[in-house]
């Protein structure tokens, strides 16, 4: 008995014990680098592998919560990023700072400039989910991709509002340059990441989060237990969005610019290419996906396999990584991990199966209701095939 | 007919008037006409293609009817939507258990009591104390699983499942209970529980049933509708529709003297 419960609260401490552990390199880690690098190699350090990955992560956050949360995986993710991105810029800016004289701007400070952005992003999301969530399947995918494509060509052509194709320059974060200041910035960009990964997990814990689940496995019955399934469905897109949305906010200050080329196709489908290598079902593998995403895009040029340079043809890199991670680890590498470790727990507790019948027989929903997403789903909305059929009586 | 009755008697739990169902050229429900009264046990026979799971669907708003008007205690529910009747007090059970298959058995019977209640968008998480998990806890223990409460759905029995089933559509307080073969793959153990269960339910609760257990239907029902091809054939009590000539040609067959005897 003894053994168990030290088992038990072994396994609780992990649980508890290694986002913490996580969240304290990741605090520690610009404080480090000074120590290892030049002053100027550990700004890049701190911002462009760091702070850039902080912000690729919660945007594929936004992903893999929609997908493993609601089943439903939505291209647009990139694009209300972007959204909040532009709404930021508008706000923050005055029309006469602006380099194509558009026709309304604000001047606010950053940060009633990026509340008003998640605002916007959330209704914006909401607005996305009450288009798409009527369809599902390839239908889905498609009406999610061409609002992300719609919002690429109105940011091109539309100066008045969004710049055209030159957007927006000089908008800067509460922190100022991200340059002048990396740490600081860097810390927003954690601040904001852990906000969001945690958001998260206790959202799905909560009312609204447990019926994102069950409409994800079985929208009909929801109907039936009096839940409006739509709403439900328009709600998880609303808090995508907002997600979405903190990414945006922090990517504009990083970057202190907005063009279309932020909300073009490549960015969905980076996000997409990051969700999936960090693992579609692991809200933390959206960080994961991110760094290695941003490794590879940063040191794509000084790869050389048998004499071929991979300079200029990150994309080629990037696609090999994906190919390799979808063949060799169907549930990204965070899944990976997880399975490897579950399997050899499960290896060692058989050999010694009668001391830990308790713990096996507690397993499931434990494992389902803490760690990772229960129940891995497809990742393409399955609608319930049998509410327009024929009654089988 | 109906008005007047209405006016003086409590409205009967569910009236159907004429409901007709047609999936193309097959008319799956012709011409249903029944009344079931508050607080009535009814059982629905009939054989396989008879309309019985139609006639659930169509009552429980999954489709609507293509004629005919469905009254859910005096109120017209006939083009509502499903979630809708299911606030009115309208709660049903599936013949193909309809879980969720990543939650728990705690999540699920909490999410089928909170869906008739307000705040199903609450961003809170419950206390221990919360009385939807309370009361979660107590239609658990109701329907014998309790032991299995923290339990993912995926890893229950086919049996517990059943129960969860049944356990779901109880949790939404219904004043209407439809259960769509609920013995269906149970064992005999498991029937004579589910048979108890549904003795055991306090006379608030009017219940239909589809069953084809006879056991099961004739223990726990006061009246029996036979249909069959969509249409009602006959209606009784269990004791007259086991003595129908007509039922037992068409639904019980030769067999059903030397079954029950």
């Amino acid at each position: 008995m003894s053994g168990m419960s030290s088992r038990m609260s072994g396994r609780a401490a992990r649980r508890a014990g290694l986002p913490a552990l996580g969240v304290a390199l990741l605090v520690l880690y610009p404080l480090v680098l000074p120590l290892l690098f030049s002053a100027n190699q550990a700004r890049y350090w701190t911002l462009s592998i760091g702070s850039n990955s902080l912000i690729l992560g919660v945007v594929a956050l936004s992903l893999i919560f929609m997908s493993g949360y609601g089943g439903m995986v939505s291209l647009a993710q990139a694009s209300l990023a972007g959204f909040a991105a532009y709404i930021v810029a508008i706000m923050n800016l005055l029309p006469s700072s602006t380099a194509t004289g558009a026709t309304i701007g604000f001047g606010w400070p950053p940060i009633p400039s990026a509340i008003v952005a998640l605002i916007l992003a959330t209704l914006a999301g909401a607005l996305v989910g009450a288009i798409a969530s009527r369809s599902s399947g390839i239908y889905f995918l498609m009406l999610t991709l061409a609002i992300a494509v719609g919002f690429f060509y109105v940011v091109l052509q539309n100066y008045e509002f969004f710049g055209g194709h030159i957007g927006f320059a000089q908008i800067l974060g509460p922190t100022g340059q991200p340059r002048a200041n990396p740490i600081a910035f860097y810390y927003m960009c954690l601040a904001v990441a852990v906000f969001a990964y945690l958001g998260l997990r206790y959202l799905v814990r909560t009312q609204l989060g447990l019926t994102f689940q069950a409409v994800r496995d079985n929208p009909r019955r929801m109907r039936a237990l009096g839940y409006r399934v739509s709403l439900h469905r328009i709600a998880i897109f609303a808090i995508g969005g907002f997600v979405a949305g903190l990414s945006g906010v922090l990517g504009v200050w990083y970057r202190g610019n907005i063009s279309p080329g932020v909300v073009d196709l490549s960015r969905t489908i980076d996000v997409l290419i990051i969700a999936v290598i960090g693992g579609l079902g692991y809200p933390v593998g959206a960080f994961i996906g991110a760094v290695i995403f941003v490794i590879l895009d940063v040191f794509a040029s000084s790869v050389e396999v048998f004499g071929f340079s991979f300079d200029e043809r990150f994309n080629t890199l990037i696609g090999l990584a994906f190919v390799v991670i979808v063949l060799v680890a169907p549930h990204g590498l965070v899944g990976l991990v997880d399975r490897g470790w579950k399997g050899t727990k499960r290896r060692l507790s058989s050999s010694r199966a009668p001391a830990t019948a308790g713990e096996a027989a507690a397993g499931p929903a434990g494992d389902a209701t803490e760690e990772g997403i229960p129940a891995p789903v497809d990742p393409i909305d399955q609608r319930d095939p049998g509410s327009t059929g024929i009654g089988n009586s | 007919m109906t008005v007047g009755s209405a006016a003086e008697a409590p409205a009967p739990a569910l009236q159907l008037q004429g409901v007709g169902r047609r999936f193309g050229a097959l008319q799956a429900l012709r011409d249903v006409t029944m009344e079931v009264a508050a607080g009535e046990r009814r059982a629905i026979l009939g054989p396989n293609g008879a309309g019985k799971t139609t006639l659930f669907n169509v009552v429980a708003g999954d489709f609507p009817p293509t004629s005919g008007t469905i009254r859910l205690y005096g109120t017209e529910v006939t083009h509502l939507q499903p979630h809708r009747r299911t606030r009115l007090g309208l709660t049903r059970t599936y013949q193909n258990s309809q879980l969720f298959m990543g939650l728990s058995v705690a999540d699920s019977l909490y999410l089928a009591g909170r869906g008739v209640r307000s705040g199903r968008f609450s961003m809170v998480r419950p206390r221990a104390s919360d009385p939807a998990l309370v009361h979660a806890r107590e239609v658990a223990d109701i329907v014998h699983l309790g032991d299995v409460y923290d339990r993912a759905v995926g890893s229950l029995s086919h049996g517990q499942q059943r129960q969860l089933e049944v356990g779901m559509a109880l949790a939404g307080r219904p004043r209407l209970l439809m259960l769509d073969e609920p013995a269906a793959g149970l064992s005999r153990g498991e029937r004579t529980m589910l048979t108890d269960l549904l003795r055991s339910l306090p006379r608030d609760i009017t219940i239909i049933l589809v069953e084809h257990d006879m056991d099961v239907a004739l223990a726990a029902a006061d009246r029996v509708t036979v249909m069959q091809e969509g249409s009602i054939v006959v209606e009784g009590t269990p004791d007259t529709i086991q003595a129908d000539q007509t039922v037992q040609d068409i639904y019980l067959g030769h067999s059903v003297g030397a079954h029950h005897g």
